[in-house]
């Protein structure tokens, strides 16, 4: 969880490092409190989404087929 | 504009004097123009922006327009400029100087080339003749192949396909319904999840060991046991309501 990224954003690591040096609020405790609870419920999904991301490239329609620029 | 005021506005009609004021161009060097900035061109009124100045009113003229036929039938040159970039349409824009005492009229904006076609413009008629530009062409053709199979392929998607290159996330357009319902399925509560909307986000807080209600005052992370540690208030020695939260596993998650 702690590894847990979002777009480069190590969601937990970097959410206490940029309050590093001071006490967190009780409304930025709650926040982490949720933020474990969302990174937890995302890696519980992760699972489910992969094979059926697989699944869909493996007969997904190409570019061609929807007539767009193979860019 | 704090003080300005509206100049009297009268449509010209007739043969119109237009000067060019300035030019800009997707090209360096303006090459698909024959009317220099400083030169006049004369417009008779059916021209398209002469037709724009007249009415005051923004329009889209394609190939099948008199008024594109006519303002490319001005100068021999600019008929050959049109086909040699492949220009077939040209939408004018009449702005209106404000707050200029001594100036009164329109200017018309003039400009050819990528324009999107909407469903009721002008240059609708450039498309059909098969003079689409590059993006457009797929769309028209996703757009008559949904007319030819309603059911194959929902024609939004790929009239999408320019907003999905700014980084939105990509999934695969599957042909299996039900791969594709199933990721949007879990991509919708994905989403939830990540705006907090998702009401587990709420209900499956990690559970604290030791006093629930502390603020901490530090966190520290464990390298051996990849364990966080937030410390109470005056209590940076001790970890007394210390979260434990083992890499992957959240205390009294499920």
């Amino acid at each position: 969880m702690w590894a847990c990224q979002q777009g480069g954003y190590r969601v937990l690591r970097d959410y206490l490092d940029q309050r590093r040096g001071r006490p967190l609020d009780s409304e930025e405790f709650d926040d982490f409190r949720n933020l474990v609870a969302v990174v937890r419920l995302t890696l519980d999904q992760l699972p489910a989404i992969d094979p059926l991301v697989e699944e869909a490239a493996a007969n997904s329609f190409s570019a061609e087929d929807l007539g767009l620029p193979s860019s | 504009m704090l003080r300005g005021s509206e100049p009297d506005i009268r449509p010209p009609t007739g043969a119109m004097l237009l000067r060019r004021v300035a030019q800009q161009s997707l090209f360096e060097g303006v090459p698909e123009t024959v009317v220099k900035p400083g030169d006049t061109e004369t417009h008779l009124e059916p021209s398209a922006p002469a037709r724009s100045l007249a009415t005051g009113k923004a329009l889209l003229a394609g190939a099948d327009d008199p008024g594109f036929d006519c303002w490319t039938g001005y100068n021999p040159a600019r008929a050959r400029a049109l086909r040699k970039f492949g220009l077939h349409s040209m939408m004018c824009i009449p702005v209106r100087p404000r707050g200029r005492g001594g100036r009164r009229g329109l200017l018309p904006g003039t400009a050819s080339g990528a324009f999107r076609a909407g469903r009721r413009s002008p240059g609708r008629g450039a498309d059909r003749q098969g003079g689409g530009i590059a993006g457009q062409r797929p769309l028209l053709h996703a757009r008559a192949r949904h007319r030819r199979h309603p059911a194959a392929l929902p024609a939004a998607a790929t009239a999408y396909a320019e907003g999905l290159r700014y980084g939105f996330a990509r999934i695969p357009f599957t042909r299996d319904p039900e791969v594709f319902t199933g990721l949007q399925q879990l991509g919708g509560q994905l989403a939830k999840l990540h705006l907090l909307e998702h009401p587990d986000a709420r209900n499956s807080l990690p559970r604290m060991d030791g006093d629930d209600t502390a603020v901490p005052a530090a966190a520290r992370l464990s390298p051996e046991t990849q364990a966080l540690h937030l410390a109470e208030p005056g209590s940076h020695a001790s970890h007394r309501g210390d979260v434990g939260l083992p890499a992957g596993r959240v205390p009294g998650a499920p």
